[in-house]
């Protein structure tokens, strides 16, 4: 009798507390995400609506006196115009070149056969845990003639060791029958890497396609470092110019007031928005991307 | 002898098939494992610079050699020891405060059962992870403005005095800090998520029967479930003790909080590409490796020495 009763209480006892816990959780986590939320809503705000509005503070997290100008006025700018075009570009052509090299380099290491292989992955691993540090990386970029080039741009980050871990980890999970059984054929390792395990591991790729886009596309320190001509800023250098200078050479030919907050907000709209339209389509599979990257190769 | 050579008979037509197969897997790797050896072991070798008086017209072959001169003048910089604090304090803090976050994010995100509200949740705390910190800090400067700054707005909504956040030495730490969960903690999520998936749901269902209630489980099932996650990322931050994140300081220091903000991969930068003192900035940037290295590599030995997991 007295056992039965505790063990109902103890039930109370945990329906309670697995509701409390439930509550809190949920209040934890939405909180975070308006957090996370509010800064952006904020600045899409300031980007559309006029400058007096956004200069008094009047602008919370609804545009006022809405208006597109801001982004015309961004846009008519040649200088934002053309590191715009940079960035498109650099990040399609490293975006290519580094999922092709990766997955060259990745392939052969996730061949469990392959004699020196756990040799040659030390050799990309312990990159990762010593390296020369930036003075001597400038130093090699100066020594290839590339700096201040568009290569600047895609050489020198072209692999990420991470990035090659999780692919090793990605090719490793697929079943070795499929390549035994392509080698019968006599396909050679190159097809069997481009018909059969890039197909197989498409969910990865994907993953590994996003991160390779916006490493290059957020990249901002390899640029001010190997490039000094303007012609060849990406755009978070030129963004970074506009807000920190406020009036910065680069307005001086319009014949304008300094940039407002709110046309700082339109450029970062420029910066933000191509992201944000990719990211919920590649959702599903960075996740696993992620996460195949914590898993011991 | 005799077994042994008709021994390799039988083995050499497909050994030369294999070294075949082998040889394309080789080439097929090349250009990376080429890419590695010049963006990263020739740089390991340009460190000899940091032994030299460097000379950009002279070059590293004809550069003259100061033996550990470089090393003297680290010990003996004035600005060094407020750096290396600096970098120490900071990550410290980051380790202390940020690196919980995740881990809690991701408790509660195991709470709930699959639905489209915790799907939009958690593409949203996701996502401040894939914007720079360009745009960081612009939306920090907008955000913390004086004036018009929403925060400070809320604190003068309060009754309270507006903060000059951006400018104020005492809580620039704390403002990098938080930045820092702010954008990557529900990034951090994803792999305790992974790793809470993966544990026994029976196991919950029998501590609830024992009467464990729900801090228990957390406390004996899901941390102990994904312990070895938890260690894995735990070294890996401790060998970021002396580095740290170069652009996150590097948008938002400015000269009043320059004596607080300064970190030792700022300061490579400062000294080796803008000074162009390109012997002094790899002296620098040397001893971050070699610090950041001893630190992996000894939390890695310790964990395996504890019994706890390592990285290799």
């Amino acid at each position: 009798m007295v056992t039965k009763t505790k063990k109902v209480s103890n039930r109370i006892k945990t329906g309670t507390e697995t509701k409390i816990f439930r509550i809190l959780a949920a209040l934890i986590v939405v909180f975070f995400a308006v957090i996370c939320l509010l800064p952006f809503i904020r600045v899409v705000s300031e980007a559309f609506s006029g400058d007096t509005y956004v200069a008094s503070g009047e602008v919370i997290l609804l545009p006022k006196g809405f208006t597109t100008k801001h982004l015309k006025f961004i846009l008519d700018t040649h200088q934002f115009t053309r590191a715009m075009f940079i960035s498109v570009t650099s990040t399609i052509v490293f975006t290519i070149c580094a999922i092709v090299l990766t997955c060259m380099l990745a392939y052969p290491l996730s061949r469990t056969y392959l004699p020196k292989r756990r040799a040659l992955m030390f050799y990309v691993v312990f990159t990762m845990l010593f390296n020369g540090g930036i003075v001597p990386t400038y130093l090699v970029v100066k020594q290839l003639g590339i700096l201040n080039s568009f290569w600047a741009l895609i050489i020198p980050q072209v692999i990420s060791q991470f990035n090659v871990i999780v692919l090793v980890n990605g090719f490793l999970g697929i079943p070795n029958e499929m390549e035994e059984s392509a080698l019968l054929d006599g396909a050679g390792q190159f097809t069997i890497l481009l018909r059969i395990m890039v197909p197989l591991c498409k969910p990865t790729l994907a993953a590994l396609l996003l991160f390779y886009a916006v490493s290059r596309w957020n990249g901002w320190f390899d640029a001010v470092m190997y490039i000094n001509d303007r012609n060849l800023f990406p755009l978070p250098v030129i963004i970074r110019d506009i807000i920190q200078q406020g009036l910065d050479t680069l307005f001086h030919s319009l014949t304008s007031p300094p940039p407002t907050q709110a046309v700082q907000s339109a450029a970062v709209i420029f910066s933000i928005v191509p992201i944000i339209v990719v990211y919920p389509f590649l959702q599903k599979y960075f996740v696993k991307g992620v996460t195949l990257g914590g898993v011991k190769g | 002898m005799k077994r042994s050579r008709s021994g390799t008979k039988t083995a050499g037509p497909k050994k030369m098939g294999n070294f075949r197969r082998h040889l394309s897997l080789y080439m097929m790797a090349g250009p990376g494992l080429l890419f590695f050896f010049v963006m990263s072991y020739i740089p390991i070798l340009f460190l000899v610079v940091a032994f030299q008086d460097f000379r950009v017209g002279k070059g590293i072959l004809g550069s003259d050699f100061v033996g550990l001169q470089n090393f003297i003048e680290l010990m003996t910089d004035r600005m060094f020891p407020m750096v290396l604090r600096n970098t120490i304090t900071l990550n410290l803090m980051k380790i202390v405060l940020t690196f919980p976050m995740p881990i809690i994010l991701a408790l509660c995100f195991n709470e709930f059962r699959p639905s489209p509200w915790k799907k939009v949740c958690q593409t949203v705390v996701y996502l401040p992870h894939f914007f720079s910190w360009v745009i960081v800090a612009s939306m920090l400067s907008s955000l913390l403005n004086l004036n018009t700054g929403l925060v400070n707005m809320a604190i003068r909504a309060m009754g309270g005095t507006p903060v000059a956040f951006l400018t104020d030495k005492s809580i620039y730490k704390m403002l990098l800090t938080v930045t820092e969960i702010w954008k990557e903690a529900g990034w951090g999520s994803i792999i305790y998520i992974a790793a809470l998936t993966a544990i026994n749901p029976e196991l919950y269902e029998a501590a609830a029967i024992d009467g464990a209630g729900k801090w228990k489980q957390v406390w004996h099932i899901s941390l102990p479930g994904i312990r070895s996650t938890i260690m894995i990322m735990l070294i890996l931050s401790f060998g970021s003790i002396v580095s740290g994140s170069f652009e996150q300081v590097f948008m938002t220091k400015n000269t009043a909080v320059y004596e607080v903000a300064e970190i030792i991969p700022t300061y490579v930068y400062t000294k080796g590409i803008t000074n162009m003192d390109i012997s002094y900035g790899a002296t620098v940037g040397l001893f971050q490796s070699v610090i950041g290295f001893i630190l992996v590599t000894t939390t890695n030995w310790l964990s395996q020495k504890l019994g706890g997991d390592g990285l290799w």
